[in-house]
């Protein structure tokens, strides 16, 4: 979150969301970002998740079709990403209410 | 009416109050024109009822100076033009003061359409953005357990904030800010009542929306209509509720198995 320099996403803002449904902070809402949105443990990444289990790179969130369609891939992490309690392998079109699960946080996908 | 033959101390005191008047309505009227819209007033318009006010006021100081000052007969051939010219200059502020106070309160007849006439948003510069609500820390704190179904926020759909989400507390206020009351979710839209518009309080497990009296009325939107919110209402993930020109979506993270069918 302290990327300050960072180089505005092209595309309008998009109306989906990772809530924190368990993790370091629990209810926090992250919107995601018209083109790539990062997650990991690293600070560049753009949702920071603060949880031994995770790593530098976790996954990613690419917006495809205008911000209709939020493709989810795994960034070969040490402990993978579960969605809705399977296992993923490759990408995944995240649906309303998705859980995203790695190391001990548990992501939801909102879209509206 | 002869101001000649009046009492000097009491012709004092009618002008400075007279100009007392005036210069505070004129006041109230700079103060109360920065504070709120204009209403249907242009700016033009507006800008020449301030000029008006100042012109009047400024016509009832000759008077209050040749009063205070009790100026010597020589010069008292002056004193009933300048008297009725107060007269005439508090007249002309009470006048347009009084056309503000009608004319700044008027809404626009014209609903503000925002989605087709508004710029397109700009782009996110910033990295996703979170809820800031100063109890978050102390959900880390605490370590409360959280009830899924407690964790609810608006999405705002229009205007150039648009894709904002804001966390539902116990008791969430939404309004237009004003001097007096910041709401905990500030909408910047002419029709939304200043102040509080609308509440959502969580009510055993539920969020319930209730219109707090509004100017215009707090609707939920469906695919044939809107229906204004009358009795309080309990939302439902999804809900989309329209105040003024400004609509939000009710989201409700729920545990997956807890989710109907």
């Amino acid at each position: 979150m302290k990327d300050e320099t960072m180089i505005a996403p092209v595309g309008e803002p998009t109306f989906a969301y990772l809530i924190v449904r368990k993790g370091d902070r629990p209810g926090a809402a992250y919107q995601l970002r018209p083109d790539i949105t990062n997650i990991g443990r690293s600070g560049e990444s753009h949702i920071r998740i603060d949880d031994e289990l995770v790593s530098e790179q976790h996954a990613r969130v690419r917006s495809e079709e205008k911000g209709k369609q939020f493709l989810l891939s795994d960034l070969d992490s040490t402990n993978g990403t579960k969605v809705n309690g399977q296992r993923l392998e490759g990408k995944h079109v995240l649906e309303d209410n998705d859980e995203i699960e790695m190391g001990g946080t548990v992501l939801v996908f909102k879209q509206v | 009416m002869d101001f000649v033959s009046m009492d000097s101390a009491l012709r004092a005191v009618l002008f400075g109050g007279i100009f007392l008047v005036s210069l505070l309505a004129t006041l109230w009227l700079f103060y109360d024109a920065q504070e709120r819209r204009q209403g249907v007033l242009s700016s033009e318009a507006l800008l020449a009822l301030e000029a008006l006010a100042i012109l009047g006021t400024a016509l009832t100081l000759p008077a209050l100076i040749i009063s205070a000052f009790n100026l010597d007969v020589s010069q008292q051939d002056v004193v009933n033009p300048l008297s009725y010219l107060g007269l005439g200059g508090i007249a002309v502020t009470v006048v347009v003061v009084a056309t503000y106070a009608v004319f700044s309160r008027q809404k626009a007849e014209e609903p503000v359409t925002v989605k087709d006439e508004e710029p397109t948003p700009p782009p996110q510069i910033e990295p996703p953005t979170e809820t800031v609500r100063s109890w978050e820390e102390e959900e880390k704190t605490k370590e409360v357990r959280l009830q899924p179904q407690e964790m609810a926020y608006l999405v705002l759909k229009s205007g150039l904030r648009a894709g904002t989400i804001y966390r539902l507390g116990q008791r969430t206020l939404i309004g237009r800010p004003s001097e007096e009351k910041s709401p905990d979710i500030a909408l910047d839209d002419n029709e939304v009542s200043r102040g509080e518009h609308a509440s959502i309080r969580l009510e055993e497990g539920r969020f319930v929306l209730k219109d707090l009296d509004s100017t215009n009325g707090t609707w939920l939107l469906t695919d044939s209509g809107r229906t204004k919110v009358e009795a309080p209402h309990a939302l439902k993930d999804g809900d989309r509720i329209q105040l003024g020109s400004t609509v939000l979506v009710f989201v409700n993270v729920r545990r997956r198995e807890d989710q109907p069918a």
